[in-house]
C-alpha cells in the first residue's frame, strides 16, 4: 500500500508543467517523508532524485519551486547513509553548489542546508570539496549573507576539515575575517559553528593559529572573546569547543602555557567538564582536551593534577560496566551504553597518561587511584582501550619506584608481551607496547627476568626490520636497555639476534636517534672487561668498520662523542681488543685527529680511549705506548695542557703521567 | 653510568666501609637522577648492602628547602652548611622569595638529594619486591665538585639524628659507563 502511494508521488512530478500542481505534489512528498524513512528509501528507489533534479533544472527561474525541491531533497539526506550516497552519485552536490550563485537567499540557504546535511554525514564527500577552489571561494564567499547561511557554512567547514592540506585550502579564501565577529554572536547555532572552524583551522596549524591569537575583533582580542564562552552559563557545548580553540592555540604555540586564558581559564573549564553529571560525549571531549592540553608541558601536569580532584574524578569514568555478562543478550541501549563505557575508559587513560608523563609525584598518585591497575591490565585485553591504556602504562613506567612496585605486584608485562604475540595488532599499538617493555627490561626491574624468558630479545630484534620509524627506535632503545649490565650470554643473544650487518645499517641509518641509541647498545653490549675480548672475537671486524665510517662521517659532535665512547669502552677490554684497536691504522688516525680538532666533548673522550689504552696494569703496555707515541698522541696531549676546560686537564695529565711512568 | 668509589663513615667507625655508586639515570630536563649504592658492611649474612635511591639536583627544578622525608628548614639550613665554603654564597639567602636558582645551575658546585628507595639482593642479581624493614628512611646531601667529579655528603635520618654519617666519593677515572635511559 505504502510502495503504491510512493510511485503515485514520483509519477505526480512527471512530465507537468503546470506550477502550481508540482508545488502541490512536493509539498505532499515534503508531509510523506518527514520522520519516515521507509518511505524515503522507497521513493529513492524509485527514482525520485533523478526527477527532482530535473525539476530544479527545467524551472530553474521559479526560485519558490526550486527551494521545495530542495527541502525535499535535504529531507531524503536526512535519513540514512546509503540516502545521503545515492544523492551524491546521482550528482546533487554540483547542483546544489550551482544554487548558490542564485541571488535569491531563501533559495540560497535552502542549498546550504541541504549541503550541510550530506557534508556532515558519515559519508560525507570531503574530497569533492577540495577538488575545486572554486567550491570553497563560492562557500565562503555567500557566509555573511544571513545567519542561516552563517551557521552552515561554519558547520561545512568545521565538519569537512581534515587536514593541512585542507586547512590551507580553506584558508586561501577570505573565511577568517568573516568567522571571528561570528564567535560574539547572540546566536548559539552561529557562534557554535564558528567556534568549532577556528579550531579545527587552528589545530597543529602555527601560522593559522599566531593569526588568529593576535586577531581582534572591536578592540577585543579574538582569544579573550574565545574564553567568555568558557563560562559556567554557557551551554556546555559551548565550552568544551571555547576550550578547544584556546587548548590548540597553545599547542600550535601561539599562546604560553603560562597564558591567564590557558592555565586560569582552558584548563580548569575542561577539568569542569569531566565532572559526573555531564553528558558521556562531554566528558569523553573534554578528558581528550585535556589531555591534549597538558601533554607536553609539566606545570600543566602538575597544576592539573591538583585542580578540582581530577585524578578521582576520572576514576569515575570506569564506573560503567564493559563488557556484557555471560549470556547477556546486547540490544542496541545495551550497545550504546557498552561504546559509551570504553569511550570513557579510553579518554580517562589518555589523561592519566598525559599527567603522569613527567612528574614522579603525579605518577604515584596516579598509580595508587583505586582500582587502576586492575583496569589497565583489563584493557589491554581490549581492542578498543588497549592503546591508550598503554600509553598510560608507559608513563608510569618511568618512575623507578613504581617499577618495582606496582608494575611487580600487577604483572603487566604478560598482557604486554600477548600483544606482540598478535599478529593483528597494527604498529601503532605495537610501538607503544616496546616502548614501554623498554623501561620494564631495565636492570632494577623486577619484571625483567620474566621478560627475558619470554624471549624479549627475539621480539625486539624483529621489529627493527619495521618501516615505522617510532618502532625501530623503541626497539633500539630496549635492546639497550636490555644489554646495561648483563651477562655474557643476554649480550651474545642480542647480537646473535640482530646480527652484524642490520647494526652496520642502523650504524648508518639516516636518523641520529636511531645512531645513537645503537651506539648506546654497543656500548652496553661491549662493556665489562673480560665480555669485550669474547665478543670481539666474533663480532670485532664489523664493528670496528661502523666505527671507523662513523668517525670519517662528520657527523654531530654527539655522535662522534657516542662513537668515542664505544671505542673507549673496547680499550677497557683485554688484550686483544686493545691490539685491534691499535693495529687500525686509520683509526688511530682519526683518533689523534679528534685529541687535536675536536670541541671539548669530544677531546675528553678522545683521551678517554688513549687512557684505557695506556693502562699500566694490562699486557702488552710498552708496546702500545711506543705505538702511541710514535703516532704523535704524546706530543698532542702536551699541546693539551694548555687547555682551559678543569676536566679535559685532569684526564690529560692523568694520560702523560702514564706515558711518563713506562 | 657513571661510577664512583670511596668511603662511607659513621661515628662509630674512624676508617669506614667502602661504598661504590653508579649513577643509571641521569634526567637532564627534570634535574632527577637514579642510581645505585653498594656499602661493604661487616655482616656474614649480608657482607654488602645494595639500595637503588633517586635523587633530585638542585637547581631550578628543586629548591634547597627539601619539604619531605622529615627534614625541615632548620634541618637543610644545618646540612647544607656543613658544606662550607662551597654552600656559602647562598647560605643567607636560598630561602627568600626571589632567590634565583639560575646561579645554582650555574655554579662550579652541584647539590643533590639522594633517597634510598629499593633493594637488590647481595649477588645484585635483580630482586622482588622491595623489603621496605630494610630500606633507609632517610637521605643524604651531597655536593659534587663539577671540575673533577670528587663529591661528600651527610646523611640525614630523624630519628637518629645525631649519629653522624658522611660520605666520600671520587668518580672511578678511565671509566667507561654503560647507557641507561627511561623511554
Amino acid at each position: 500500500m505504502e510502495f503504491a502511494t510512493s510511485q503515485m508521488y514520483v509519477d505526480s512530478l512527471v512530465e507537468v508543467d503546470d506550477i502550481t500542481h508540482l508545488s502541490q505534489s512536493l509539498e505532499k512528498i515534503k508531509n510523506a517523508v518527514i520522520g519516515n524513512n521507509k518511505q524515503k528509501h522507497n521513493l529513492i528507489m524509485l527514482g525520485v532524485v533523478p526527477r527532482l533534479m530535473k525539476l530544479l533544472l527545467d524551472f530553474r527561474e521559479n526560485t519558490r519551486l526550486c527551494s521545495d525541491a530542495v527541502i525535499v531533497l535535504t529531507s531524503l539526506a536526512k535519513g540514512t547513509d546509503i540516502n545521503v550516497k545515492t544523492l551524491i552519485d546521482c550528482g546533487v552536490v554540483s547542483l546544489l553548489f550551482e544554487g548558490l550563485s542564485n541571488s535569491d537567499t531563501y533559495f540560497i540557504e535552502s542549498c546550504l542546508q541541504c549541503l550541510r546535511v550530506i557534508f556532515t554525514s558519515a559519508v560525507s564527500p570531503v574530497d569533492k570539496l577540495y577538488s575545486d577552489q572554486s567550491l570553497l571561494n563560492s562557500l565562503v564567499g555567500i557566509m555573511g549573507r544571513s545567519a542561516v547561511t552563517q551557521e552552515c557554512v561554519a558547520c561545512i567547514v568545521a565538519h569537512c576539515c581534515w587536514t593541512a592540506d585542507h586547512q590551507e585550502a580553506v584558508m586561501r579564501t577570505d573565511i577568517l575575517e568573516i568567522l571571528l565577529p561570528l564567535i560574539v554572536s547572540p546566536l548559539f547555532k552561529v557562534y557554535l559553528p564558528a567556534l568549532k572552524c577556528l579550531s579545527v583551522l587552528s589545530f597543529r596549524n602555527p601560522v593559522v593559529a599566531d593569526r588568529i591569537a593576535k586577531a581582534t575583533h572591536e578592540a577585543n582580542p579574538v582569544p579573550d572573546l574565545v574564553s567568555r564562552l568558557m563560562h559556567w552559563d554557557r551551554p556546555y557545548p559551548a565550552q568544551l569547543w571555547a576550550s578547544k580553540c584556546i587548548a590548540y592555540l597553545h599547542r600550535a604555540d601561539a599562546l604560553e602555557s603560562s597564558d591567564y586564558l590557558v592555565e586560569y581559564m582552558t584548563l580548569p573549564t575542561l577539568v569542569r567538564l569531566c565532572d559526573k553529571g555531564r553528558d558521556v560525549e562531554v566528558r569523553v571531549e573534554a578528558a581528550d582536551t585535556l589531555a591534549y592540553l597538558i601533554e607536553l608541558d609539566v606545570e600543566l601536569q602538575k597544576i592539573a593534577s591538583v585542580t578540582d580532584h581530577l585524578v578521582e574524578k576520572l576514576s569515575g569514568y570506569f564506573l560503567l560496566p564493559f563488557n556484557t555478562a555471560d549470556n547477556e543478550a546486547v540490544n542496541l541501549p545495551k550497545f550504546c551504553e557498552l561504546t559509551a563505557a570504553g569511550e570513557l575508559r579510553a579518554a580517562a587513560f589518555k589523561t592519566y597518561s598525559s599527567l603522569a608523563a613527567n612528574d614522579e609525584v603525579i605518577r604515584k598518585k596516579v598509580a595508587e587511584t583505586d582500582g587502576l591497575m586492575d583496569h589497565a591490565m583489563c584493557a589491554l585485553e581490549d581492542s578498543r582501550v588497549r592503546l591508550s591504556a598503554c600509553r598510560c602504562l608507559l608513563s608510569l613506567s618511568r618512575s623507578v619506584r613504581l617499577l618495582r612496585t606496582s608494575f611487580h605486584d600487577y604483572p603487566v608485562y604478560k598482557p604486554l608481551i600477548a600483544i606482540l604475540d598478535d599478529s593483528s595488532c597494527d604498529d601503532d599499538i605495537v610501538s607503544v607496547v616496546v616502548a614501554t617493555l623498554s623501561n620494564l627490561v631495565l636492570e632494577f626491574s623486577p619484571s625483567a627476568e620474566s621478560l627475558l624468558e619470554s624471549g624479549i630479545v627475539k621480539k625486539f630484534s624483529k621489529y627493527l626490520d619495521s618501516s615505522n620509524y617510532s618502532l625501530v627506535v623503541n626497539s633500539v632503545w630496549g635492546l639497550m636497555n636490555l644489554a646495561f649490565g648483563a651477562e655474557l650470554r643476554v649480550k651474545t643473544e642480542i647480537l646473535e639476534s640482530v646480527g652484524l650487518e642490520r647494526i652496520s645499517q642502523l650504524l648508518r641509518d639516516n636518523s641520529a636517534e636511531v645512531v645513537t641509541k645503537t651506539l648506546g647498545l654497543l656500548r652496553n653490549v661491549f662493556s665489562g672487561g673480560a665480555d669485550i675480548d669474547v665478543l670481539l672475537s666474533t663480532y670485532g671486524d664489523g664493528l670496528i668498520a661502523g666505527v671507523h665510517w662513523l668517525l670519517d662521517a662528520d657527523g654531530s659532535s654527539r655522535l662522534v662523542v657516542h662513537c668515542l665512547c664505544l671505542l673507549g669502552n673496547i680499550a677497557d677490554g683485554g688484550e686483544v681488543a686493545k691490539q685491534r684497536i691499535t693495529s687500525e691504522q686509520e683509526l688511530m688516525r682519526q683518533l689523534v685527529d679528534r685529541l687535536h680538532n675536536g670541541d671539548t666533548e669530544v677531546q675528553i673522550a678522545a683521551v678517554n680511549v688513549v687512557l684505557n689504552l695506556l693502562r699500566l696494569d694490562d699486557q702488552g703496555s710498552p708496546e702500545r705506548q711506543h705505538k702511541l707515541i710514535g703516532l704523535g698522541v704524546q706530543r698532542v696531549l702536551q699541546e693539551l695542557l694548555s687547555c682551559t676546560d678543569s676536566v679535559l686537564f685532569e684526564k690529560v695529565k692523568t694520560a702523560l703521567q702514564q706515558f711518563s711512568v713506562s | 653510568g657513571a661510577r664512583f668509589e670511596g668511603k662511607e663513615k659513621t661515628s662509630n667507625s674512624n676508617s669506614g666501609e667502602n661504598v661504590e655508586v653508579t649513577i643509571n639515570i641521569v634526567d637532564e630536563s627534570k634535574h632527577t637522577l637514579c642510581g645505585r649504592m653498594r656499602v661493604k658492611t661487616s655482616s656474614h649474612d649480608y657482607p654488602y648492602n645494595n639500595t637503588l635511591f633517586v635523587g633530585e639536583i638542585i637547581g631550578t627544578k628543586n629548591g634547597f628547602l627539601t619539604r619531605k622525608w622529615d627534614a625541615d628548614e632548620e634541618t637543610d639550613k644545618e646540612h647544607w652548611a656543613r658544606f662550607g665554603y662551597k654552600f656559602s654564597p647562598f647560605a643567607k639567602k636560598f630561602n627568600t622569595e626571589n632567590f634565583d636558582y639560575q646561579q645554582v645551575d650555574n655554579f662550579d658546585y652541584l647539590f643533590m638529594r639522594w633517597k634510598e628507595i629499593g633493594i637488590f639482593n647481595e649477588n645484585c642479581e635483580r630482586s622482588g619486591r622491595d623489603s621496605h624493614d630494610r630500606v633507609s628512611h632517610g637521605f643524604h646531601y651531597i655536593c659534587m665538585q663539577k671540575h673533577d667529579g670528587k663529591m661528600d655528603g651527610y646523611f640525614f635520618h630523624k630519628p637518629h639524628h645525631d649519629c653522624s654519617q658522611t660520605i666520600e666519593l671520587k668518580p672511578v677515572l678511565n671509566d667507561t659507563p654503560g647507557v641507561l635511559l627511561l623511554r
